[in-house]
């Protein structure tokens, strides 16, 4: 594994799972809620619980590791390799929530919708 | 019999037979708590999926599918060729067939002259690579998202020989995602001396994980001491099949239960509701 500190690791695998509408890391409702998004604190999901369901859907499919980000083929073709070691998706089924997408063009972080809705 | 075994307990040579013994069977983020019955799975089931798994190299895909080493050359051809996707935006729509224009000499003696690279020279080349593509990408999604260009860009990113390989192992059936997890953790708790890069747990493929990892030795020493997966025989995914591997099925998801969702029209539009 990489140098990089890793995200939280979901506790459990229920239907607690969410993904974040960003970056897709997958941890629980009470990880998010108390910690937020390692890759994505602009969100404050740890500050305004509501916005944990804003801002990650229980509604995902499939899970990839990604130990090593920055030397993992998978973690480069799912366009998450400059994110944190954790667990992700492969993909959600829903677009972040315009006021959310316009918060991230005020701060300049790149957000790119689902291919399919 | 040993009562536990962790994933840590990695010089134990009967590991394999014991694995899935009910005793064998709790939970690792549980551990020491849950017990379960053994639900590893017959291997009539195992055999199909095998069968399955080689019959997608099907004639369609074997001679659409380049690997993104010839593609990586190739950007100014590919690009001509796009207007010939369709507009239905299909993982497979990033195969753009360029197979035609490329003799197949040219393809060898590229693979030739990489092998006389330092591998050090061909890791920079490939971080350089990777990040002018990431670049290029960021700069896209951001400003106008134009489609045409991230499938063409999402084709270059399709692996090459130099990438690490996909691994499919046998998993203990609903398992796949703990197990995933449990990689994870074991690669927190292990640091850089476990050398796999990912793993990845598909929804509608039961029974088996997919390990990424330079050599089949780095999945096996990583599956050590490991529950509910059965490193013994590690198949190799083909290099134009572990795109595939990462393509997500287009369904219509529903609600998961005990979740809290948004309502987005009607008279609760804007409130938080529970699934229920
Ligand atoms: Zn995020």
């Amino acid at each position: 594994m990489g140098s990089q500190t890793a995200a939280q690791i979901p506790t459990s695998f229920g239907h607690e799972l969410r993904a974040c509408l960003r970056c897709r890391l997958v941890k629980t409702y009470d990880q998010f809620r108390e910690s937020g998004c390692e890759n994505c604190p602009f969100f404050k999901m740890d500050e305004d619980h509501e916005r944990v369901v804003d801002c990650t859907t229980p509604n995902f499919t499939g899970l990839i590791s990604v130990m090593d980000p920055t030397r993992s083929w998978a973690a480069r073709w799912l366009r998450i390799a400059r994110y944190v070691p954790g667990c992700y998706t492969l993909a959600v089924s829903e677009a972040l929530p315009e006021d959310l997408q316009n918060l991230c063009e005020d701060e300049h972080i790149p957000y790119a919708p689902p291919k399919r809705i | 019999m040993p009562r536990r075994r962790y994933y840590g307990d990695d010089d134990n040579e009967e590991e394999e037979e014991n694995m899935y013994d009910e005793e064998e069977e709790e939970d690792e983020l549980d551990r020491g708590r849950k017990r379960r019955g053994s639900n590893f799975i017959d291997d009539d089931v195992a055999e199909e999926d095998d069968d399955d798994y080689g019959g997608r190299s099907g004639d369609r895909r074997n001679h659409r599918r380049r690997t993104g080493s010839e593609f990586f050359d190739l950007e100014a051809v590919v690009d001509s060729d796009e207007d010939e996707e369709d507009e239905d935006d299909d993982q497979d729509d990033f195969i753009v067939d360029v197979g035609a224009e490329i003799p197949d000499e040219d393809g060898v003696r590229r693979e030739y002259r990489r092998r006389l690279l330092p591998q050090e020279d061909q890791e920079e080349d490939l971080e350089e690579l990777t990040r002018s593509i990431q670049q290029r990408y960021a700069r896209s999604a951001h400003v106008d998202y134009d489609e045409d260009a991230t499938d063409v860009e999402q084709q270059s990113l399709l692996p090459s020989v130099r990438d690490p390989k996909l691994w499919m192992v046998k998993c203990a059936i609903g398992h796949e995602r703990k197990v995933a997890a449990c990689l994870m953790q074991k690669a927190i708790d292990n640091g850089p001396e476990l050398q796999i890069r990912s793993v990845v747990a598909i929804d509608h493929l039961q029974n088996y994980i997919y390990i990424e990892a330079d050599k089949e030795a780095h999945v096996r020493e990583a599956c050590k001491g490991m529950r509910n997966i059965n490193a013994t025989n590690v198949k190799q995914v083909p290099i134009k099949e572990m795109a595939d591997v990462l393509k997500v099925e287009s369904k219509a998801v529903d609600l998961a239960r005990d979740s809290w969702v948004r309502v987005k029209t009607g008279t609760y539009k804007g409130d938080l509701a529970l699934v229920v």
